[in-house]
């Protein structure tokens, strides 16, 4: 649930280049939600989430506030304000020894005691009550995507667009960030802050090497948020390891193997294609160094070709008889090169481009 | 009252043992994430500290369960190589793919630091009670500092300071203009490297004092807070590890007066006010200043306004008088 949650919205904040604002919430919600236990004396559901948007956009807000006025660079300034607010969070935690909340579990959270905090309606237990609110968030993160997914790309793609054709970017952001504190807030109990930026990047950046479509990217971002949680699931289970954790480290496993095999845009096709153009460039090279030996009544052999282009014999051998393979060049009867027709053509197609 | 107090606390640097040591230690990694903080800040690579400080938690963890000593020194070796790791693999991702880098340092801080929690887990499954002390590198445990810790924290920051005395020209041309550097026969990707390396190694030393969560803050808050005074590279590294020296010894030194006041935090929050001031009060810069300035300028407008207009006003008068 969690994973789903936080992969729909994730996209559109790994597009927008504001993924470590996402850090920056993550962590600041515990200033408010600490502050709400104090107000309300428990830990309702409702003040925690209240606290937690109060305090994700007063980090949004401080932020800009502090970039816009140009004395810092953004980048300085999420950094300076989250830890701030997290430092006061966790100051008025340790003082408060009354308020039951562990400051470990803010940061990686608890998700194996989650089913045990039920929730009952008429003394009937209807399940886990994290499952209830993660649910009901899920619905509206869901329904907040499909009301506003138009203003939502619109603004994300082109925002100088968005301000032309009267949509208020601004105030789509600050409801993205909304969304972003409410999810970090519910997430928190069951996954912890630091964890949650796992489940909101990770599987939305994996998705995004995988497609172009921002529809398809989202459902694959959810797929792959989910896979990963299922596994980590399953290897925290059998290692008796931190839940959240090993989740978080299953998302980095799934996002490095699509890094490394991803059919476009993965580290061994990226290869790939860079040694092919690299050989198909050595090719023309090649073709046109024999014309213009050939033209100038020189030999050439392999290693008159290792000599003057200043390629190692067995690279200039392999593609000496990949030309011959290719018919792009014969050996005469006295064992020189030289171009057929097709690899005139060849040259001709290169030097003329 | 208040002045005996404070009195009374900086005595207490000189004379109480567990104090003084915290103190020192903590002056150390202020001294050190400030001066090197600077050059985080203006590569506007601020958050790559935060990234950094994160990935170094399954080192410390992967320490442990290989040395199996809770050897300060050991747990910073390991901590340091999954710090530079995590660099590495955060370039690597921006370099090959089209993430862009924020999001790069999301997946590297997140996965890492997820991969620590497992680590830390599971050594308090085999372990019992002996890894307790492990927890303390998420959110620094400045008050167990020990005299061997503050020694080894102290050789450390001091080779850091070598390296940067002795490549600061290096560092000086990477940072302002990398492809001048280039083109003058410097080996940019080496003297990142080597910057790298020693960030990382300011990074460890703050694991100890202030944790993971909150190291970031110690890189970059002093040098913002010193870019508002100065705009030579040389006094804003000076002015901003004095900042980070103050901020450490002021808030140990209040962690001290109150029970259950953890180092870390303090030291966090004291620094931010130093910015803070900084923003608000440096001359040219902050924020009074320039309203002020504003204020004048609107009132020197005003005035110059109102005088043209008087000019053209007599001068219509004359006018009218001539015809």
């Amino acid at each position: 649930m969690v994973a789903a949650n936080c992969a729909s919205i994730g996209v559109f904040l790994v597009l927008r280049q504001m993924g470590m604002m996402t850090d920056a919430i993550s962590h600041a919600v515990l200033l408010g939600i600490v502050i709400a236990v104090f107000v309300v004396g428990g830990r309702e559901t409702v003040p925690v989430i209240v606290g937690g948007i109060l305090s994700g956009i007063l980090t949004v807000s401080l932020v800009e506030l502090l970039y816009r006025s140009g004395k810092l660079k953004k980048d300085s300034s999420i950094g300076i304000i989250f830890p701030f607010l997290f430092a006061i969070g966790v100051i008025l935690v340790t003082q408060a020894g009354d308020v039951h909340i562990d400051v470990q579990h803010v940061l990686y959270g608890s998700i194996e005691f989650s089913p045990f905090d039920t929730l009952y309606i008429d003394e009937i237990n209807i399940g886990a009550k994290s499952l209830w609110v993660l649910g009901i968030l899920a619905i509206a993160n869901l329904s907040f995507i499909a009301i506003l997914y138009k203003e939502l790309k619109i603004s994300t793609f082109d925002s100088s667009l968005a301000v032309g054709v009267g949509l208020a970017p601004i105030l789509i952001h600050y409801l993205l960030m909304i969304m972003v504190a409410t999810t970090a807030v519910v997430a928190f109990e069951s996954v912890g802050a630091i964890l949650v930026i796992a489940f909101f990047i990770v599987p939305t950046s994996a998705a995004y090497l995988l497609t172009d479509r921002l529809s398809r990217m989202m459902l694959l971002s959810i797929t792959l948020g989910i896979i990963s949680a299922v596994i980590g699931y399953a290897f925290a289970i059998l290692s008796d390891v931190s839940i959240s954790g090993s989740m978080a480290t299953s998302a980095g496993i799934v996002f490095g193997l699509i890094w490394v095999f991803s059919p476009n845009r993965g580290l061994i096709s990226r290869w790939r294609r860079l040694s092919k153009q690299r050989s198909e460039i050595d090719l023309g090279v090649i073709l046109t160094y024999i014309q213009s030996e050939v033209k100038e009544g020189r030999k050439v052999t392999p290693s008159n070709i290792s000599n003057s282009l200043g390629w190692t014999i067995e690279y200039s051998l392999k593609l000496y008889e990949l030309i011959l393979e290719h018919n792009l060049a014969k050996k005469d009867n006295d064992g020189n090169l030289f171009l057929t027709e097709l690899g005139s053509k060849k040259v001709e197609n290169y030097t003329s481009n | 009252m208040v002045f005996e107090e404070i009195l009374s606390m900086f005595i207490g640097i000189f004379t109480d043992y567990t104090l003084r040591y915290v103190a020192l230690g903590s002056a150390i990694l202020g001294i050190t994430s400030g001066a090197l903080g600077c050059f985080t800040v203006l590569r506007k690579q601020s958050l790559f500290g935060d990234a950094l400080s994160h990935a170094a938690l399954p080192g410390i963890g992967l320490a442990y369960l290989l040395v199996g000593t809770k050897d300060s020194l050991f747990l910073m070796f390991g901590a340091a190589i999954f710090a530079w790791f995590g660099g590495i693999v955060t370039l690597a991702i921006t370099s090959t793919t089209r993430i862009k880098q924020d999001a790069a340092l999301g997946i590297t801080l997140s996965v890492f630091f997820g991969l620590g929690i497992v680590f830390l887990t599971y050594l308090q499954s085999i372990g019992g009670a002996s890894q307790g002390g492990l927890d303390r590198f998420l959110f620094g445990q400045a008050a167990a500092l020990i005299e061997s810790d503050v020694i080894n924290l102290g050789i450390l920051a001091a080779i850091c300071f070598a390296i940067l005395i002795i490549f600061f020209k290096e560092f000086k041309i990477a940072t302002f203009d990398s492809s001048f550097g280039q083109s003058l026969g410097f080996p940019t990707k080496y003297v990142n490297a080597l910057l790298t390396t020693v960030i990382v190694v300011s990074v460890v030393i703050g694991l100890h004092t202030v944790g993971v969560v909150l190291m970031v803050a110690m890189l970059i808050a002093p040098a913002a807070a010193a870019k508002q005074w100065t705009s030579s590279l040389k006094s804003m590294i000076i002015l901003s590890a004095i900042f980070g020296g103050v901020s450490g010894i002021v808030g140990s030194m209040i962690s001290s007066t109150s029970e259950g006041m953890s180092t870390g935090p303090v030291i966090v929050i004291t620094i931010t006010t130093i910015l803070g001031i900084s923003l608000l009060f440096s001359p040219k810069q902050g924020y009074l200043f320039q309203y002020f300035q504003k204020k004048r300028q609107y009132q020197k407008n005003f005035d110059q306004i109102s005088t043209v207009s008087n000019e053209v006003k007599n001068g219509v008068d004359k006018k009218s008088q001539v015809n």
